[in-house]
């Protein structure tokens, strides 16, 4: 007997409570029981692209350099009742490196009949790209602030520009921009084509 | 955001994009000299060479998370990142960036080539669409 009382109580408890909480519900105030407990797809405002600047470049690219690498932060420590974190994500991005033609001048380009000499700026890094989809989150451990895995992800694209040093990217590049040019003076009608570019 | 369980974020990301001519596509028959200072180059249309979005340019603005729910993790403001991406990509393709690449090309090549002694000098866009 007591137990049935027990729990008619709780059903005359769960009873009182729906009762309160519909109102409540319908008015906005309380969520609808079943959007708690639903995932809704997320949705994402239209905003507009403003374009900031518009700038006129004269870079020839004459390598890429295809890179992916695995970054740990390793064990991040915390203030004491905090959980400590770590990341690790895939980062992949490429190395473009090539020369910036702006900085061509008068006296770079000499012409004598079907000869002509050019004197190019020495090959540098010119961008470094890895984009939002290259980056992949493997292991994510405490909680991570957005300024934190931007400045992993800066210092990953960092990792980035010295691997492609290291496996001479400008090197590369200085030959295959000679190469390019040769080719493309000769096209032009020129015989004898010389490249010369500046040590760094 | 609802204080039970809506979970709002707001980024603000700015890329770089380079548009421009592919060299290599570059042939002989593309190159006309007419006389010692006469020339006519036919050169590939422009495209979109480069894009890039630096970490260093993107802002969180707002986050908020409601009561019941977590908040957002590392790998789905990526995510939500690289839906920017794709966005920005689209829209891209519809500003006016390869017109501004061919004008661009025109004008330097123009002024390189004249350097060298060319007095004459005709740059032609191969394919349709680039009337710069």
């Amino acid at each position: 007997m007591k137990r049935i009382l027990a729990v008619l109580q709780i059903v005359l408890l769960l009873a009182i409570m729906f009762m309160l909480y519909s109102p409540l519900a319908k008015i906005g105030l309380l969520p609808s029981l079943g959007s708690i407990f639903r995932t809704q797809e997320p949705r994402i405002d239209e905003t507009p692209v403003i374009i900031q600047q518009v700038k006129n470049i004269a870079q020839m690219f004459t390598q890429t350099f295809y890179d992916e690498y695995v970054y740990d932060t390793g064990l991040i420590r915390t203030p004491l009742f905090n959980a400590n974190k770590r990341l690790i994500f895939i980062a992949k991005g490429e190395v473009i490196s090539g020369f910036d033609l702006s900085e061509l001048n008068e006296k770079s380009i000499i012409r004598r009949d079907k000869s002509i000499v050019v004197k190019l700026p020495p090959a540098r890094i010119l961008d470094v790209v890895i984009n939002p989809s290259g980056f992949d989150t493997f292991i994510e451990e405490g909680e991570i602030t957005f300024e934190e895995s931007k400045k992993f992800h800066e210092d990953a694209r960092r990792i980035f520009d010295r691997n492609a040093r290291e496996k001479g990217i400008l090197k590369n590049s200085s030959e295959q921009g000679r190469q390019m040019l040769e080719k493309f003076f000769r096209l032009l009608g020129f015989e004898t084509v010389d490249i010369i570019i500046q040590e760094r | 955001v609802a204080w039970y369980g809506d979970r709002k974020i707001l980024f603000e990301a700015s890329a770089t994009v380079k548009a421009g001519i592919d060299l290599n596509e570059l042939t002989d028959q593309d190159i006309k000299q007419e006389n010692d200072s006469t020339v006519t180059i036919y050169l590939p249309p422009p495209k979109i060479l480069l894009f890039n979005m630096k970490p260093e340019n993107m802002r969180e603005i707002f986050n908020e998370s409601g009561i019941l729910r977590s908040n957002f993790s590392n790998q789905e403001k990526d995510g939500l990142l690289s839906q920017g991406e794709k966005d920005i990509r689209a829209k891209v393709g519809q500003m006016d960036i390869l017109q501004r690449a061919a004008r661009n090309a025109r004008i330097l090549l123009e002024s390189w080539l004249k350097k060298m002694g060319f007095s004459m000098v005709h740059v032609i866009f191969k394919g349709k669409g680039v009337r710069p």
